[in-house]
C-alpha cells in the first residue's frame, strides 16, 4: 500500500468520518499526518529546522524561531494551519497535504488542540523517535494470546460468516478434493488410479478417506519439494550472486535448497528450522576455521552448517575484482536484513536504513541493531568473498587420499622448479654473451643479487639498461621462443609439470557448501549511518537488539548480546533463540499467515511481508492468534498445521460462487467458498511433465542448467533433453540465475529474487497463451505425450480410445461419452490435415493433448 | 473498427451480458470509481476503447526511455558557468551525490559547444544531436525535471514509470491503457520494446495492482521479437484454428459451471488475443514493407543507428495500428567513467531514429495525436566522478535536475520549459516532478490524475498520489 493510501485508510477509521461530534486528538488524528510529512525535519533529526519540534503538542507549543505555531481554538491565527493550507509547508511541492488532512489539522486546533492522554514530562531529545502507546498496541506487536473460546479453524470462520449472514459452502466432491489436496501438498496432479481409489474410500467414509489422503501426501518425498519452494521464495534462494549484470553463478547454493526440501520432509520443527538457518554454526560452536572439520565429523553438524546458507542468500557482489567493494559489502548486509525481516518478522525494516521509518514505529537505530547481529559474520573489517565462505565436505577417506596425492605432486613440483631454474641459468648465460663485455661482470653481480637487496644502480641496470639479461622463471617462455632449441629446453622442465597436473587430476575434490561462520575475535563495532551513508557513521556505537517497539521499556534489550559458551560472538544464536522463544509477537503470526496463504490463495493478513501499520490487519484476528499459538504449543510442526487446516470444513468446501455470497462478501474475505486458484509456474511445468509420463522424480542435486535457445529465450539446457532425461526433473531443480529466468516460468509469474519474493503475482497475459500455443516446451512435451499414449505402435488404436486415454491422463478422470465423441471427431479432422505427414494420428493426437493442457480445467484448481 | 470484432476482446462474463450492454455500462461509468455491479458480476476489465473524460489531445504515446541518465549538461542544458569553473572547486553548495566515495567537488565543463536551433533558438549540443537540432521547432525541452528523494536508476525508472521509487506499482503505460483501452483488437495495447538486456530492476511494464490485461507485452530487438509469436509450420492455418475452437468449447463449458470466475474468462480472451496477435502483429512487425526513404529517415541504413531506428519505426507501425502506448527501453546511458568517449557513441545510435520518428509521424499526420517523449531517469552531476585506476572521468547521477524532451500530442512546439541552477545541478525554475509529468500526460490523454484510480483489495490505487501532481500548463500548446 502506498503511503498516502494508508493515511486515507486511517482517516476513514477516524471519527471524522464516523462520529462528527467526537473531539479530535493529537495522537489518533493529527500525529500520523505530521509523522509522515513533517517529523523528518521537525523532530526526527538532530537538527530542528526553524527550531521547531512537532513530535509532541508540548514541543509544538514552544513554537519555532518565528514564534508560536498554533493558537489553541483559533486555526485562522495558527501558523501551522496557515502554512499547510497555503502549501508553504511542507516546502516541497510534492509533499503538499491533501485537503482532508489540512481540514483535520484545522479542526483539531479549533477544538483546542487536545491530546488523548497527558504527554510525557521528560521531553525527548531532538532526533529521537517517539513511540506512542497506540503504536505499541498495534495488533501485530501485542503478545500472541490464544482466544478463550474456540478450538478449530471452522469455529472462528463460521462465527464471522454467521454474523454476516453467510455459511460455508457444501463439501466439494471427491475428485475436486483429491486434486486440490494433491496440488496443495505435493504440487503434482493425482493419477487416475489415485482418484479412483479415493473416490471409493470417500464414498464409504469421507472424513477417514480425506485424513488418509493427507497422511499419504504428507509422507510423500515430493511434499518437501512443493513446500520447500514456498520457503525458497521468501528466503530469496538463487543460483547466482546477482548485484550487477555479471550475475556470477553460485554453483554451490543448491545444497541449501536440498536442506530445505529435507527439512520439510522431516517436518523439522520450525523452531529448529529457524535456529539452524540463522545460527546453525553457533549451535555447533563452529568458527570460520573449524566449520569444515566439524561438518566432516558428523552429519548433524553438516546439516546445521548447510542451514546457514540462509544467511548467504542475499545478492553478493563482493567477489574478487568487483568495483565499489565497500558499497557491495554494505548491500549484502542490508539485503540480508531485508530477507530476515520480511520472511520472519513481516516488517520492512529496510525503510529505516536512512531515517526513522515514516509510518511504523521503527527508529533508524533498529535497522542498525539488526545490522549488529549480522556484523560479526559479515565483518567489513575482515571481509570474506562468497567463495571463501564455504565448507569443504569430503567423502570418507577422500581427504587423506587428496593429501597423499598432493604430497606426491609436490615432489614432482619441486623437480619442475629446480629444472626450470637450471634452464633459466642456461638462457641467462646466453643473454649475457650479447651485451658488451665490460658490462658483463656488473650484470652478473646484479643478476645474482636477491631482487630486494639490489642497489638502485643494479636495479636500474636490469630494469632499463639491459632488461634482456634479467631472465626469470615467469618470463622464461618468452626467451625460449627466441631460440631454436627453445622447445627442447622447455621440455626439460615441462615434463615434470605434466606429472603434477596428472596427479592433481586424480585428486578427489570435496563438495563445497555455502555457509556462514564467524572469524573469532573482536566483534566489529556497528554505528548508525547518518542518512544511510556509510561514510557518515554516527559517533555512538549500536549493540544488537530487537525492535524497540517490542521492548517493555525504552532501551531494554530483548535478548542477551553475547553467548559466553561459544567461540564466536553468539549474536545470531541469541537472536534466533529470541525469535523462537515463543514470546515473539511477530514470528509465529507471520509464519502461519504464510502457510494459510498457500492453502487459500490469500493470507488472513493479505500483506504477508507487511504486518506494520500499513497492513490492513488480519481478516480474522482471533483465528490468526489461535493458529499461531497452537503452532508453537504443538511443537512448531507444519505437517500438523496442514492437518488442522485441511481437515476443516473451510478447506473442504466447494469453490462455486452464489449470489448471496457475492452480494455480501464479493472478495471472499470471509471464506464462504474455496477460491479458485491458478497453478504456479513451476507447478504448471511439473504437471505437464507428470501427465505426459516424462517427469523424472529424483530428489536433490545440482541445478539444471538454463541456457538461451536460438530464439533468445531461456530454457532448461536450451531446450535439449539428454538421454538420461535429467532436464525433465521438477522445476525446483532448475537453476535460478537472477538475470536468466526460464522464459516460460517467468511468463507465469515465477519470481525474480531481488532479493526475495514475499508474494507471487498471478497474471493472465497473451504471452502466456502464446507460450502454450507455440512454445517449444509445449510442442515438445505434447508430442511426447502423444507418443506415450500411442505406445510402440504395434497395434492400431482407435481415435476414441486415444481421446479417452489423453483425457484420463490430463484430468485423472474418465471423459463422458459425448466428450469422447467430440474429441475423437477433433482427432479425425486433424488427422485429415496431417494426412501427408509421417504419422498423422500421432500428430493429431499431439494437437489434442496440447489443447487439453491449455484448458482452464488443467490450469486452475477448484 | 466494428463492434463484432471488438466483442471477442471482452472478458465475457458468465451470465452472458452482451458486450454492447457491458461496454455502454463501462462507458457510462468511465471506469472511474466502482461501477454499479449487475448481479453476480465483479467489475470486468477489458481493453475496449473508452472515451476519455475530456477531449483528448493525444491518443497514443511513444516513450524512448534512455535509461541510465543521459547527461543533460552535455546535451540539453548549456551552462557557461561550468566553463568558468572548469577544473576548479565548485563553490560551496549541497551536492547530492549518489556515490560519495568517488565524488569530487571539481567542476568538469562539457567539452561540446551548444548551438541555437530552429526559429525558437533552442540551445542544443548539435555536435552530438544534429538531427534533434533539426526538429527543435517541434519539440518542448523540459530542463527542470526533478525526482524528489531518489538517487538511483531502479528507483528513478520506477518513479518515472509508476510514480514511486518503491517497487510494486503499475506503470504509466498500464494506467493509460486502463483508462482508455486500446484502439486495436489484435495487438497488445501496451508494448515495451527492449533493446539489449532488460533494464536493471525490470520489469517496468508490470501491471501490478491493475488487472494483468493492462500489462505491457515485451518485444525484443531481433526476431523473434515477441516470444512464441509464430506457430510452428505444421500448426499454421486450420490445425491451430481447430485447436483454438476446441479449446474455446472446453473452456466455456468449464466456465459455465463456475459463473463469475473472472480469471477463467480473462484466460479465454487471452487465447483469443494471442491468436489474433499472430497475424496482426506479424504484419506490424514486418519492416520490409517500408520504403527505403522511410528506413533511411530512421537511420536504418547506418550501422550505429539501425537498432534504435528499427525500434522507433516499429513503434510508429504499432501506434498506426492502434497500440496505445509504446515504450522503447534503451538502457546504456549510465556514464560514471569515460563520459566524453561514451556519450557520442550513444547519441550516434539514438539521435537520428528519434528525430526521424517525429518527422515521420508529422508527415503522416499522426504527430498531433501522438506524444513522443525522449529521456532517462536522471541527468548527471557537473563535477568529476573519479573511478580511479587510470579511467577517464565520468559524472555521477543527478536526479535533482535534468532534461527530457517531448513532441506532439498537444505539447508546445519549439519551447524550453524550466531551468536548473547555474551549475546545472538542481532544477530551480518550473520544477517538474514525476507526478507533474504524469499528471500532464494523463491530462493530454483527456484523463484526470485525481480521478483515475483502481480499487484493489479495498484500497484505492492511483498513478499520481492525491495532491502530489500538477498539470504543467506551461508546456501545453
Amino acid at each position: 500500500m502506498t503511503a498516502r493510501l494508508s493515511l486515507l485508510v486511517l482517516l476513514f477509521a477516524s471519527p471524522l468520518f464516523g462520529n462528527e461530534t467526537e473531539t479530535l486528538t493529537f495522537e489518533r488524528d493529527v500525529r500520523p499526518i505530521l509523522k509522515a510529512q513533517c517529523f523528518q525535519c521537525h523532530g526526527e533529526e538532530k537538527e530542528l529546522k526553524a527550531g521547531l519540534d512537532m513530535r509532541l503538542v508540548k514541543l509544538m507549543a514552544k513554537g519555532s524561531e518565528n514564534g508560536p505555531v498554533f493558537v489553541a481554538g483559533k486555526s485562522a491565527d495558527s501558523l501551522l494551519f496557515k502554512h499547510v493550507r497555503s502549501g508553504e509547508m511542507p516546502p516541497k511541492d510534492e509533499l503538499q497535504l491533501p485537503e482532508e488532512e489540512v481540514a483535520i489539522i484545522g479542526r483539531w486546533i479549533d477544538e483546542g488542540a487536545k491530546t488523548a492522554a497527558p504527554e510525557p514530562t521528560i521531553l525527548p531529545e531532538p532526533g529521537e523517535l517517539i513511540i506512542t502507546d497506540a503504536e505499541r498496541n498495534h495488533w501485530s506487536f501485542r503478545p500472541i494470546r490464544k482466544p478463550a473460546t474456540g478450538d478449530s479453524v471452522d469455529f472462528f470462520l463460521e462465527r464471522k460468516l454467521k454474523k454476516n449472514g453467510l455459511t460455508f459452502s457444501p463439501q466439494a466432491d471427491a475428485v475436486t478434493l483429491i486434486r486440490r489436496a494433491t496440488f496443495d501438498l505435493v504440487g503434482l496432479p493425482p493419477t487416475a488410479a489415485e482418484v479412483t481409489t479415493f473416490q471409493k474410500d470417500f464414498k464409504a467414509d469421507p472424513d477417514k478417506a480425506f485424513t488418509t489422503l493427507l497422511d499419504r501426501l504428507l509422507e510423500s518425498p515430493h511434499y518437501g519439494e512443493r513446500w520447500g519452494r514456498h520457503w525458497l521464495d521468501v528466503a530469496g534462494y538463487a543460483d547466482s550472486e546477482g548485484y550487477n549484470d555479471r550475475d556470477v553463478e553460485r554453483v554451490d547454493a543448491w545444497r541449501f535448497r536440498d536442506y530445505v526440501i529435507d527439512s520439510f520432509n522431516k517436518d523439522k520443527p520450525w523452531k529448529d528450522f529457524i535456529l539452524e538457518q540463522i545460527a546453525g554454526d553457533e549451535l555447533i560452536k563452529a568458527t570460520h576455521y573449524t566449520a569444515s572439520d566439524l561438518a566432516n565429523a558428523s552429519d548433524d553438524a553438516l546439516e546445521k552448517m548447510t542451514a546457514t546458507g540462509f544467511v548467504r542468500l542475499a545478492p553478493d557482489g563482493t567477489y574478487a575484482g568487483s568495483a565499489d567493494a565497500e558499497l557491495a559489502q554494505k548491500e549484502v548486509i542490508t539485503e540480508t536484513i531485508k530477507i530476515v525481516s520480511s520472511s520472519l518478522l513481516g516488517m520492512t525494516v529496510g525503510c529505516a536504513e536512512c531515517h526513522h521509518h515514516r509510518f511504523d514505529p521503527i527508529p533508524q537505530e533498529d535497522f542498525y541493531r539488526m545490522r549488529a547481529i549480522f556484523a560479526p559474520v559479515y565483518n567489513t573489517e575482515k571481509w570474506l568473498g562468497p567463495r571463501s565462505r564455504r565448507v569443504s565436505k569430503w567423502e570418507p577417506g577422500a581427504k587423506e587420499k587428496a593429501d597423499k596425492l598432493e604430497a606426491e605432486a609436490k615432489v614432482w613440483g619441486d623437480k619442475y622448479l629446480k629444472e626450470m631454474e637450471r634452464v633459466v641459468l642456461v638462457i641467462f648465460e646466453r643473454e649475457l654473451e650479447k651485451i658488451p663485455e665490460d658490462k658483463r661482470e656488473f650484470a652478473r653481480k646484479a643478476y645474482e643479487t636477491e631482487e630486494k637487496e639490489r642497489t638502485p644502480e643494479q636495479a636500474l641496470f636490469l630494469r632499463e639498461t639491459y632488461p634482456a639479461v634479467n631472465v626469470k622463471r615467469t618470463v622464461l617462455h618468452l626467451f625460449l621462443s627466441k631460440y631454436e632449441d627453445g622447445e627442447e629446453l622447455s621440455k626439460l622442465y615441462l615434463k615434470y609439470n605434466d606429472k603434477v597436473q596428472e596427479i592433481r587430476k586424480s585428486k578427489p575434490e570435496p563438495d563445497y557448501i555455502r555457509v556462514a561462520a564467524e572469524i573469532p575475535g573482536k566483534a566489529p563495532v556497528t554505528h548508525v549511518f547518518y542518512r544511510g551513508d556509510m561514510n557518515s557513521p554516527e559517533e555512538e556505537p549500536v549493540t544488537p537488539g530487537g525492535f524497540t517497539v517490542l521492548a517493555k521499556e525504552a532501551g531494554a534489550n530483548l535478548f542477551p548480546e553475547n553467548n559466553k559458551d561459544i567461540p564466536t560472538t553468539g549474536r545470531r544464536l541469541a537472536y534466533a533463540q529470541y525469535l523462537t522463544s515463543g514470546n515473539h509477537p511477530l514470528v509465529a503470526r507471520v509464519l502461519v499467515n504464510r502457510f494459510w496463504l498457500h492453502h487459500f490463495g490469500e493470507g488472513l493478513v493479505n500483506t504477508p511481508g507487511e504486518f506494520g501499520t500499513r497492513s490492513r490487519g488480519p481478516s480474522h484476528p482471533e483465528l490468526l492468534d489461535f493458529l499461531a499459538a497452537e503452532f508453537m504449543e504443538k511443537g512448531w510442526s507444519l505437517k500438523d498445521f496442514h492437518r488442522q487446516v485441511m481437515n476443516s470444513k473451510a478447506y473442504r468446501q466447494t469453490s462455486t460462487r452464489h449470489q448471496k455470497g457475492e452480494d455480501i462478501d464479493p472478495d471472499n474475505r470471509l471464506l464462504w467458498r474455496m477460491p479458485v486458484r491458478r497453478l504456479e509456474a513451476e507447478t504448471l511445468r511439473d504437471a505437464i511433465l507428470a501427465v505426459n509420463g516424462r517427469l523424472k522424480l529424483d530428489l536433490h542435486g545440482e541445478p539444471l542448467v538454463v541456457k538461451e535457445d536460438d530464439g533468445g529465450l531461456f530454457s532448461v539446457a536450451g531446450g535439449i533433453v539428454s538421454e538420461d532425461g535429467k532436464e525433465l526433473r521438477r522445476s525446483i531443480y532448475i537453476q535460478q540465475r537472477r538475470t536468466q529466468p526460464v522464459t516460460m516460468l517467468e511468463a507465469f509469474d515465477a519470481p525474480r529474487m531481488e532479493p526475495n519474493c514475499e508474494l507471487r503475482q498471478s497474471s493472465t497475459v497473451a504471452t502466456q497463451s502464446l507460450a502454450m500455443m507455440n512454445g517449444t516446451f509445449m510442442l515438445r512435451e505434447t508430442g511426447e505425450f502423444a507418443k506415450h499414449l500411442i505406445g510402440d505402435g504395434k497395434e492400431t488404436k482407435e481415435n476414441a480410445d486415444l481421446a479417452k486415454a489423453a483425457w484420463r491422463a490430463a484430468f485423472s478422470v474418465e471423459p463422458s461419452i459425448e466428450k469422447t465423441e467430440q474429441l475423437a471427431a477433433f482427432l479425425k479432422t486433424q488427422q485429415e490435415i496431417f494426412k501427408k505427414e509421417k504419422n498423422p494420428q500421432e500428430q493429431a493426437l499431439a494437437t489434442l493433448c496440447q489443447v487439453l493442457l491449455k484448458t482452464n480445467a488443467f490450469l486452475y484448481v477448484d | 473498427m466494428n463492434h463484432s470484432s471488438r466483442r471477442h476482446f471482452l472478458a465475457r462474463n458468465a451470465l452472458g451480458i452482451s458486450s454492447f450492454g457491458l461496454a455502454s455500462l463501462l462507458q457510462q461509468d468511465n471506469l472511474f470509481g466502482a461501477p454499479k455491479k449487475p448481479p453476480f458480476e465483479k467489475t470486468i476489465h477489458d481493453l475496449l476503447s473508452k472515451p476519455p473524460l475530456a477531449a483528448p489531445q493525444a491518443k497514443a504515446m511513444i516513450s524512448v526511455f534512455t535509461g541510465g541518465g543521459p547527461s543533460h549538461i552535455d546535451l540539453f542544458d548549456p551552462k557557461p558557468e561550468l566553463k568558468k569553473w572548469d577544473g576548479k572547486q565548485i563553490p560551496p553548495r549541497d551536492i547530492k551525490y549518489d556515490n560519495a566515495g568517488q565524488a569530487s567537488s571539481v567542476v568538469m565543463a562539457s567539452k561540446w559547444e551548444f548551438e541555437k536551433c530552429g526559429q525558437s533558438g533552442m540551445e542544443l549540443n548539435t555536435t552530438l544531436l544534429p538531427e534533434l537540432g533539426g526538429i527543435a521547432d517541434d519539440v518542448t525541452l523540459i530542463r527542470s525535471m526533478h525526482l524528489p528523494d531518489i538517487r538511483n536508476h531502479g528507483a528513478g525508472m520506477r518513479a518515472l514509470t509508476s510514480g514511486r521509487g518503491l517497487a510494486g506499482h503499475p506503470s504509466l503505460g498500464c494506467w493509460v491503457t486502463y483508462g482508455l483501452g486500446a484502439e486495436s483488437d489484435n495487438l497488445p495495447a501496451f508494448v515495451a520494446i527492449v533493446l539489449g538486456k532488460n533494464p536493471p530492476g525490470s520489469p517496468y511494464w508490470d501491471s501490478r495492482h491493475l488487472p494483468s490485461i493492462y500489462q505491457g507485452t515485451i518485444m525484443r530487438e531481433t526476431e523473434p521479437r515477441i516470444a512464441n509469436l509464430r506457430p510452428p509450420k505444421h500448426l499454421q492455418g486450420a490445425a491451430q484454428k481447430n485447436q483454438l475452437d476446441l479449446l474455446a468449447s472446453l473452456n466455456s463449458e468449464h466456465l459455465k459451471s463456475r459463473p463469475g470466475e473472472d480469471d477463467l474468462a480473462a484466460r479465454i480472451s487471452s487465447y483469443e488475443l494471442a491468436a489474433k496477435m499472430q497475424t496482426e502483429a506479424s504484419d506490424a512487425l514486418d519492416l520490409t514493407k517500408e520504403t527505403a526513404a522511410t528506413k533511411n529517415l530512421y537511420g536504418l541504413d547506418v550501422k550505429e543507428s539501425k537498432r534504435m531506428g528499427e525500434a522507433c519505426l516499429l513503434a510508429r507501425r504499432l501506434v498506426e495500428r492502434g497500440v496505445r502506448f509504446v515504450q522503447i527501453w534503451n538502457y546504456g546511458w549510465d556514464m560514471h567513467q569515460e563520459i566524453f568517449t561514451n556519450l557520442p557513441l550513444r547519441c550516434a545510435e539514438a539521435d537520428k531514429p528519434a528525430a526521424g520518428l517525429v518527422k515521420d509521424l508529422k508527415a503522416r499526420g499522426l504527430l498531433d495525436s501522438t506524444i513522443v517523449q525522449w529521456g532517462g531517469e536522471m541527468g548527471r552531476l557537473p563535477v568529476i566522478q573519479n573511478r580511479g585506476s587510470g579511467l577517464k572521468p565520468g559524472r555521477d547521477h543527478n536526479t535533482e535536475g535534468f532534461s527530457i524532451w517531448m513532441a506532439g500530442g498537444g505539447i508546445k512546439k519549439g519551447h524550453v520549459h524550466g531551468a536548473t541552477d547555474e551549475f546545472g545541478h538542481r532544477a530551480v525554475d518550473g520544477i517538474v516532478t514525476q507526478h507533474d509529468f504524469h499528471s500532464t500526460l494523463l491530462h493530454q490523454f483527456g484523463l484526470d490524475a485525481d480521478s483515475l484510480h483502481f480499487e484493489s483489495g479495498g484500497e484505492k490505487v492511483a498513478l499520481v498520489e492525491k495532491g502530489k501532481g500538477k498539470v504543467v500548463d506551461g508546456i501545453l500548446a
